[in-house]
């Protein structure tokens, strides 16, 4: 089933620069692609694992109203959703090159149980060796 | 001398061949012309490449502008793929069948994967898991491997996916496990002839509260239950069962998002093992 990520910014980020950096890493890994109006689905083929992520947009900015994130860090406004399946390996890499350009982002995932840790930053990415998205996400609290 | 004489034997061979499909499978061959306005008028001329249609038994179209000489190729490899497909039936009711399949957009097997069309026009593609997947591994390993695996979300996946396999008679034998629909339309969670079962290990009411996540997570559903969205991935129309291991932040039972799920068709179950009165 799919999930989703939130990446949360103090600062407002124009989609168009989201996209620019979004098509950069799909022309690096050279995935394939489909663009609509608030989405980007990128995806390598099924012969190769088929890994696949989308980078959701919302309608109305006030559609994004991230009350899990908002009562701690009520300076950040969600900015994008990140979709993705099982044994994704397209995450990590993805916000490693976005972090580069913008390193003060939070990534904030409440689909995990309770026990598990939800808000991630750039320094929790720096320290992950391999592509496997449960190496960001399946950081158990202490 | 002798590779002219080669060659001559090898084309009446093929040419044979072809001519035996054919007759039998009622494949049809349509011989290419190219159109051209001159001076007001069509004109058709012969082939220059010498391209043609292969076309089924019912005229529809199943190769498009392909060399003659490989048209037994393809009816040989449709033969093929239909006698793995349908190994219980004689091999020219399965070759029709199979063909019949690919003209109604009903999943048909290519290769290492199934693909289908949509109503919308949609080619839907994802790989065979039934006799074994890329690596050659079964669903029953897969199904192992989950159940032991660290991660919880798949943990549960496979947790289930066991729990649906010992109930093999009355819910139909697993044909998806995990399994990723082309173009990043979809996965599998768990699929039987008659079920489409997704799974998540937890569902949080910060998610629910969230409008955006919610229309993204409602979105998943429409790709399972209406026959007219642009990418409806679940060709066979399978009855689609939700099961939420965990409520958690605050979601109850009771918040609407569950009725909206319920009117799109979907039935949701927060303990796998009411499966059991599934038939």
């Amino acid at each position: 089933m799919a999930k989703f990520i939130s990446i949360l910014s103090k600062e407002k980020i124009l989609k168009d620069k989201i996209l620019a950096q979004t098509k950069l890493f799909q022309t690096k890994l050279n995935l394939q692609k489909e663009e609509n109006e608030n989405h980007f689905s990128m995806w390598e083929d099924l012969e190769y694992g088929g890994s696949g992520i989308e980078i959701c947009f919302a309608k109305n900015s006030n559609d994004f109203n991230d009350k899990g994130i908002l009562e701690t860090h009520p300076e950040y406004s969600t900015i994008f959703l990140i979709k993705y399946f099982s044994e994704d390996q397209l995450i990590v890499p993805f916000l490693k090159l976005f972090t580069q350009t913008y390193p003060n982002i939070l990534i904030f995932n409440d689909e995990s149980s309770s026990n598990f840790k939800r808000i991630f930053e750039k320094s929790d990415l720096d320290i992950i060796k391999g592509n496997d998205y449960w190496s960001l996400l399946g950081q158990k609290l202490m | 001398m002798r590779r002219l004489l080669k060659k001559l034997l090898n084309y009446w061979e093929k040419k044979r061949e072809k001519k035996a499909l054919l007759k039998k499978y009622g494949f049809k061959i349509v011989y290419k012309r190219s159109t051209s306005i001159i001076l007001g008028c069509f004109g058709q001329t012969p082939p220059k490449n010498g391209k043609v249609d292969l076309l089924d038994h019912n005229g529809n179209v199943l190769k498009k502008d392909i060399p003659e000489e490989d048209a037994a190729k393809y009816m040989k490899e449709y033969e093929d793929a239909a006698k793995k497909q349908y190994s219980d039936l004689p091999a020219e009711d399965a070759t029709k069948r199979y063909l019949d399949d690919i003209a109604l957009g009903r999943p048909y097997l290519d290769g290492k994967f199934w693909k289908a069309t949509n109503n919308f026009g949609t080619e839907v593609k994802w790989v065979n898991q039934t006799s074994s997947n890329k690596l050659g591994i079964k669903i029953s390993k897969l199904i192992d491997d989950a159940i032991s695996s660290s991660k919880p979300d798949k943990a549960f996946e496979g947790l289930v996916a066991k729990f649906v396999s010992d109930l093999e008679k009355q819910m139909g034998k697993i044909d998806n496990f995990g399994n990723k629909i082309s173009r990043n339309l979809g996965e599998l969670d768990i699929t039987t002839k008659k079920y489409l079962i997704e799974c998540k290990k937890a569902l949080s009411g910060k998610t629910i509260s969230n409008k955006n996540r919610k229309t993204e997570f409602l979105e998943q559903f429409r790709r399972y239950t209406d026959k007219t969205h642009k990418n409806y991935i679940n060709i066979e129309n399978k009855k689609v069962i939700l099961i939420i291991d965990e409520l958690t932040d605050g979601l109850k039972h009771t918040n609407p998002v569950f009725k909206e799920l319920e009117d799109m068709g979907v039935t949701i179950l927060t303990d796998y093992k009411q499966l059991i009165n599934f038939k």
